[in-house]
């Protein structure tokens, strides 16, 4: 079993029939990930790279035990598809979807939390376990940014993550379990979150925290490491140092307001917790090495 | 969407939620008619979106017509915090007894929306809240149960609201409660919320911000170049891309949010500055284009520095939009790339065949050639 994801791990994909679900479906495929169905109301009947495609994920799980949930639809639809997922009874919810309506993302971790279900994002590139899974937009093919290893990565970023990832295999490691946070101010799974199950991973050995300007993700990190104690090294990296004050840059989480959410204080409380701070992503590499000799 | 006081005050109407009687302007005759029509003391109010607007001077009061209107003079045309006032609110004067704070807001770290109340209102909030917390009352509201009715009741007389505006408060904390569920709002907020001598509550201010990712379902929300701080944002989005005009020399046009982050402090690091933050989102060919238009028509931009890692927005259908609207546009000014990820091989074949470009093999070599090549173009 590896982190997060549920024994049995059979996964549906939500959505499978558009354009750009179909490539990734079979990226998906490719990596190892254990497709047992696809859901597009309308399309019951049809095959997608082999998987049979069902009206709604209650349809698919009659025949297909699925533990793990993968959405695709646009964002006009994406509550309802988690609900949809949350209520078929799947225990985990890569919720891949962008520009979801804060509001609705409040709604669906409220339901999956009352179910004792987790929730992915939304706006994430999902999760990856090089050389084993890889569920979301995760090129792990590339094997100059993702191989095999003992690095934990948790990032608010899809392409910042890839950059990372490049440096952690440059540096000669690979990645344990990469999952994706997702951009937006309110998500299902947040740092705090993943850092207890890094720790108890076997095959994680170090954590690297991906973050940038907005919210306090990584100055709840930072405190729970320093309250609690962290049994393995971790290091970060922050994005943003630059960002101009008041102004939305790109994620609808990533925003200075006042004084909070600044890169600069969200380095100055992880090294206060004892985490290794790089200045730039190329730095991640070196740190890494120094901790894991 | 940040919402101007005057906007946010027509919403808080619509929702049956006091607010005092008055009307925008854009010019001082109209002030004076305003204020004839109010017959009583006013106060003008600069509309900026900007905070901080009392202490900057644009909350002025007036005792007749004709001091309403050397007020909107006086406001109208200046900059508070670099923005300029466009228009003015004038609004009956309200007398004062008390006053108290009132938003819904949402807490991302429950994720739950939260009704705050504080006794002491026309303040900081973040600021009460960090040095006399004992003075913010919180109620976290789960969505699927929605706000309780007794909920309110603790939280407004915990805040020390007076027996005899409690009614009046129940119903003023609900609405404004359903109004932020209705409207997909991130705040909506009342600071002051006025008690009056006569002992009713009034909204003396409004801020509402509607979220952007609901704004597909919320059509109401204006839009127009005011809300936008430069004619660039205000363009870029009509194509809905998020373009921050920055001061600088390098143009950026990044995929990911995180990526153009990261690439915007490296080019600082290597002593530079960037024109813009402009993170291109999705596999959209048109989104390349007009990215590309409004960044090289930057009269600031030498070097145009383009960074890519592909995933669900694959490089090699990036780069295929991007060269197509480079050709299109035909652009002297000199082209940096860094290449990455989903489908770069093709996309690096599109670039280095149809227009001389050769990927950077990362972005930290990227940025250094567009630095050098922006320095020796100055």
């Amino acid at each position: 079993m590896t982190l997060m994801l549920p024994a049995g791990g059979g996964v549906v994909v939500q959505g499978i029939t558009g354009r750009e679900s179909r490539f990734w479906t079979e990226r998906m495929l490719s990596a190892g990930a254990r497709i047992v169905a696809g859901v597009t109301p309308g399309k019951e009947g049809e095959v997608v790279h082999g998987v049979p495609v069902y009206h709604t994920v209650q349809r698919a799980r009659r025949r297909h035990p699925a533990e793990v949930a993968v959405i695709l639809v646009p964002a006009a639809f994406a509550k309802e598809a988690a609900l949809e997922a949350l209520e078929a009874g799947m225990q985990l919810v890569v919720w891949l979807t962008d520009g979801v309506p804060v509001q609705d993302v409040m709604a669906v971790v409220g339901e999956a939390r009352a179910r004792r279900a987790s929730v992915v994002g939304p706006n994430t590139p999902g999760l990856a376990v090089p050389g084993h899974t890889m569920l979301g937009f995760v090129p792990v093919w590339l094997d100059q940014v993702w191989r095999p290893g003992c690095v934990g990565l948790m990032s608010r970023s899809g392409t910042l993550s890839n950059e990372v990832a490049s440096h952690i295999v440059a540096a000669g490691y690979g990645v344990s379990t990469f999952v994706g946070c997702g951009g937006d101010p309110v998500v299902g799974t947040r740092f705090v979150d993943l850092l207890p199950q890094f720790e108890q991973d076997p095959a994680t050995r170090a954590v690297v925290l991906v973050g940038e300007v907005g919210g306090s993700m990584e100055e709840e990190a930072a405190g729970w490491i320093l309250r609690r104690g962290y049994a393995k090294p971790v290091v970060a990296y922050i994005a943003g140092r630059t960002a101009p004050e008041g102004k939305r840059m790109g994620h609808a989480g990533a925003i200075i307001a006042g004084s909070t959410g600044k890169a600069v204080s969200k380095e100055e409380v992880l090294r206060a917790a004892g985490v290794q701070v790089a200045e730039v992503p190329a730095a991640v590499g070196g740190l890494l090495q120094g901790v894991l000799q | 969407m940040k919402l101007f006081e005057w906007e946010a005050k027509a919403v808080f109407r619509e929702h049956g939620l006091p607010v005092p009687r008055g009307r925008v302007v854009k010019d001082p005759e109209e002030a004076a008619a305003v204020a004839q029509e109010l017959g009583r003391p006013v106060v003008v109010k600069a509309q900026v979106l900007s905070g901080g607007r009392g202490k900057a001077g644009g909350i002025n009061f007036a005792g007749d017509p004709a001091a309403a209107q050397a007020a909107a003079a006086r406001l109208l045309g200046m900059m508070l915090a670099g923005e300029p006032v466009r228009s003015v609110l004038v609004e009956e004067r309200l007398d004062i007894a008390r006053e108290f704070y009132l938003s819904v807001t949402i807490d991302p770290a429950l994720p739950a929306p939260v009704l705050m109340v504080s006794g002491a209102g026309g303040i900081d909030i973040e600021k009460q809240a960090a040095t006399t917390p004992q003075l913010v009352f919180t109620q976290p509201v789960e969505i699927a149960r929605g706000l309780q009715g007794f909920q309110v009741w603790n939280l407004l007389a915990d805040a020390g609201l007076p027996p005899a505006a409690m009614h009046q408060g129940v119903t003023v904390a609900t609405e404004l409660f359903r109004l932020f569920r209705q409207r997909d709002a991130e705040l909506a907020e009342i600071n002051p919320l006025a008690l009056t001598t006569a002992g009713s509550l009034v909204a003396a201010d409004a801020k509402l911000i509607i979220n952007d990712n609901a704004l597909f379902r919320q059509p109401w929300v204006p839009r127009t170049r005011a809300h936008f701080d430069h004619d660039l944002e205000y363009e870029a989005a009509q194509h809905g891309l998020n373009y921050v005009k920055l001061s600088g020399s390098i143009g950026l046009l990044c995929t990911g949010a995180g990526l153009s982050l990261a690439t915007l402090d490296l080019v600082a690091r290597e002593g530079a500055r960037a024109a813009n933050f402009l993170e291109s989102g999705g596999a959209n060919y048109r989104n390349a284009y007009h990215g590309l238009r409004l960044v090289l028509g930057d009269p600031e931009v030498k070097v145009l520095l383009i960074n890519t890692f592909g995933l669900v927005s694959r490089a090699d259908v990036i780069c295929r939009g991007l060269a197509d609207a480079l050709k299109e546009l035909g652009t002297v000014k000199p082209v940096v790339a860094a290449i990455r990820g989903t489908g770069e091989e093709e996309a690096r074949r599109i670039f280095w065949e149809e227009l001389g470009i050769a990927s950077c093999p990362d972005t930290e070599s990227a940025v250094r050639k567009a630095v050098k090549m922006a320095r020796e173009a100055q």
